[in-house]
């Protein structure tokens, strides 16, 4: 009998978590992530800063305007995530005091910290009003050589000078849309049309972000112990850190023939005005002031404004991780008109082995949890599940994380949601055999068991 | 002082660490990734959830290279992930195989990322991932 009425229960608690599952997809035409594929973050702690490019990016793309042909974005990616996280932390830093925690995982938001850690939402923030933070084109940073593409917007760029974005952006960009008779059409909007093409630094950069910002830092803490020898002289040490950090991407991926030599030779001399200048600054300004001279001419606004993050928090500890409650809350946000995917903070240990997701999901001891199962979770998914790191340090298999969620459909098991990960494109990291898991060969993004996913989902940040 | 279960757990999967073995009939298949500039042939092999750039393989067939190395040196269970949510193959790469992270580009105009070794030889980040946790025992 009791098994009669588990029967009759089970089908009928998965159609209260989500009763529709008609297929959503926001890669499909004239949809906000049309043409766009999955970036890849590297080494970098910088999810946060991935998932919330994507986000303003799908936001500017879904509410330009008059609306743009969609087909005259395929392909385009404007905002470069590294440059954001940096930006971001000046931001975050000058609003709360550098004494404020800027990171919730770490707890520290010292001038010295780099880029590892944060949140969407402080991204989403400054890019959005009244701050109006400055985006960078990713391809002008990180990106492509040979690139020229056409399509209406606004340029702010023109008058960007190194340091640009370190200066209080309301200030900024305030002049800039006076200057430019700003206020509608959005970064994609009714401005000029821009071909931009190959320029000396694009060149340079390419296919090399995540090895270079590495690079970067360690060149500043090399920069920092060099100012600290007895008899260091500040001009000297920029010269010697900029050849020694220069000398050392011809070591990264490409033979040295693959360099002109001339560009090695300017990117040399920028470095070195930047780390000369950068005397009295630290880490964040120094990257901050990097990335405004590799931006330089390549800085825009996203636009129409981005609302205000909507963030709901489903931690363990607060008590309000009703799984049903969540999957409600995402499903109501992929079917929304012009919608824009939802940002979700969860354990990626889901992404290597559900199973071991499946068991670790159980309520920890002491924590009201709402989706079942009996007390005893691993001591993995716990520091997971409650934003802790160890030493500093979070566990292998159970690291803290940012995607998106970007659409859904039926699967063999039931409802599946489509995950935009930012690891790059790379199927052979999964287990191809999972049940409730597809990883799409041809872009890399991931259909995951809904039910499955949302047992690890701590966080959702939305613009609607 | 004993040693913890995650201590214990890695020792244990550490004694049925078998060394990664490329039979002679894998199938590869060809793929081409930009790295800058240069293109980078590569190979696939689907069943060994290996990516590899193509110089890997010799004239007799056989694959040997710094990077085919590189996924016995990998293991989930000695990674320091930082805060962030990075590719745990770029860390695995920099941190156990001792190579340098580098994204390339797809040819459908996505991302990837690669480990590079002295000798020229690439891996991706996801085969380094997913051996990492197989050599971890999960």
């Amino acid at each position: 009998m009791i098994g009669v009425i588990l029967l009759l229960i089970g089908p009928l608690g998965s159609l209260t978590a989500s009763a529709d599952c008609s297929t959503i997809d926001m890669r499909g035409a004239n949809q906000s992530m049309q043409g766009t594929q999955p970036m890849c973050q590297g080494a970098q702690g910088t999810c946060y800063a991935y998932t919330a490019a994507a986000m303003a990016d799908a936001w500017a793309r879904s509410h330009l305007t008059p609306p743009v042909n969609q087909s005259a974005l395929d392909g385009i990616r404007p905002t470069s995530p590294t440059p954001l996280a940096a930006s971001t932390r000046i931001f975050k830093r000058a609003s709360r005091g550098a004494t404020q925690s800027c990171n919730n995982m770490t707890g520290t938001c010292g001038p010295g910290d780099g880029l590892d850690g944060g949140n969407v939402e402080d991204c989403l923030k400054y890019l959005g009003p009244p701050n109006n933070g400055a985006a960078c084109d990713h391809r002008q940073v990180f990106g492509e050589s040979e690139v020229s593409y056409d399509f209406n917007r606004v340029q702010l760029d023109a008058d960007y000078h190194p340091g640009d974005l370190a200066q209080p952006m309301d200030q900024v960009i305030t002049e800039r849309r006076t200057r430019r008779g700003l206020g509608s059409g959005g970064n994609f909007g009714t401005g000029r049309t821009s071909r931009f093409a190959t320029r000396d630094g694009e060149v340079f950069f390419a296919g090399r972000d995540s090895d270079y910002l590495t690079r970067l830092n360690a060149a500043w803490d090399s920069y920092l112990a060099q100012l600290h020898a007895p008899t260091a002289n500040e001009a000297e040490v920029a010269r010697l850190m900029s050849r020694q950090l220069t000398c050392s991407l011809q070591e990264v991926g490409l033979p040295a023939a693959q360099i002109p030599g001339s560009l090695v030779d300017n990117t040399n001399e920028v470095l070195r005005r930047i780390f000369a200048d950068s005397a009295h600054g630290n880490r964040q300004d120094f990257l901050n002031r990097y990335f405004a001279q590799a931006c330089q001419g390549h800085t825009y606004r996203i636009a129409p404004d981005i609302p205000k993050p909507t963030v709901t928090d489903y931690r363990l500890s607060t008590h309000k991780h009703d799984q049903a409650a969540l999957l409600q809350a995402i499903n109501t946000s992929l079917e929304r008109p012009r919608g824009t995917p939802v940002s979700i903070s969860f354990c990626s240990t889901v992404l290597k082995n559900p199973s071991r997701v499946a068991l670790a999901s159980r309520p920890l001891p002491g924590h009201g949890v709402t989706n079942g199962g009996t007390a005893s979770a691993s001591d993995d998914l716990t520091m997971c599940r409650e934003g802790e790191t160890h030493n500093g340090m979070e566990t292998p298999d159970a690291s803290d994380h940012a995607a998106l969620i970007m659409g859904r459909k039926q699967g063999p098991n039931g409802c599946m949601f489509l995950v935009r990960n930012s690891w790059g494109q790379s199927c052979e990291r999964y287990l191809s055999d999972q049940q409730g898991f597809e990883c799409e060969p041809a872009t890399g993004d991931i259909w995951v068991d809904q039910n499955t996913l949302a047992n690890v989902i701590y966080e959702t940040v939305e613009l609607r | 002082m004993k040693p913890s279960n995650s201590v214990r757990a890695g020792l244990l999967a550490q004694l049925f660490w078998a060394a990664f073995v490329i039979p002679p009939g894998a199938h590869w298949e060809p793929r081409t990734y930009q790295v800058g500039k240069l293109a980078v042939p590569s190979l696939y092999w689907k069943e060994g959830h290996l990516v590899v750039s193509a110089e890997c393989r010799r004239p007799d067939g056989s694959v040997s290279c710094e990077a085919v190395k590189a996924v016995d040196r990998v293991n989930a269970k000695g990674l320091k992930m930082p805060p962030g949510g990075a590719d745990p193959g770029a860390i695995a790469c920099i941190q156990q195989a001792h190579g340098q992270v580098v994204v390339a580009r797809t040819q459908t105009g996505g991302e990837a990322g690669f480990c590079a070794f002295e000798d020229g030889s690439l891996i991706s980040t996801g085969s380094l991932d997913f051996h990492a946790h197989r050599n971890a025992g999960f």
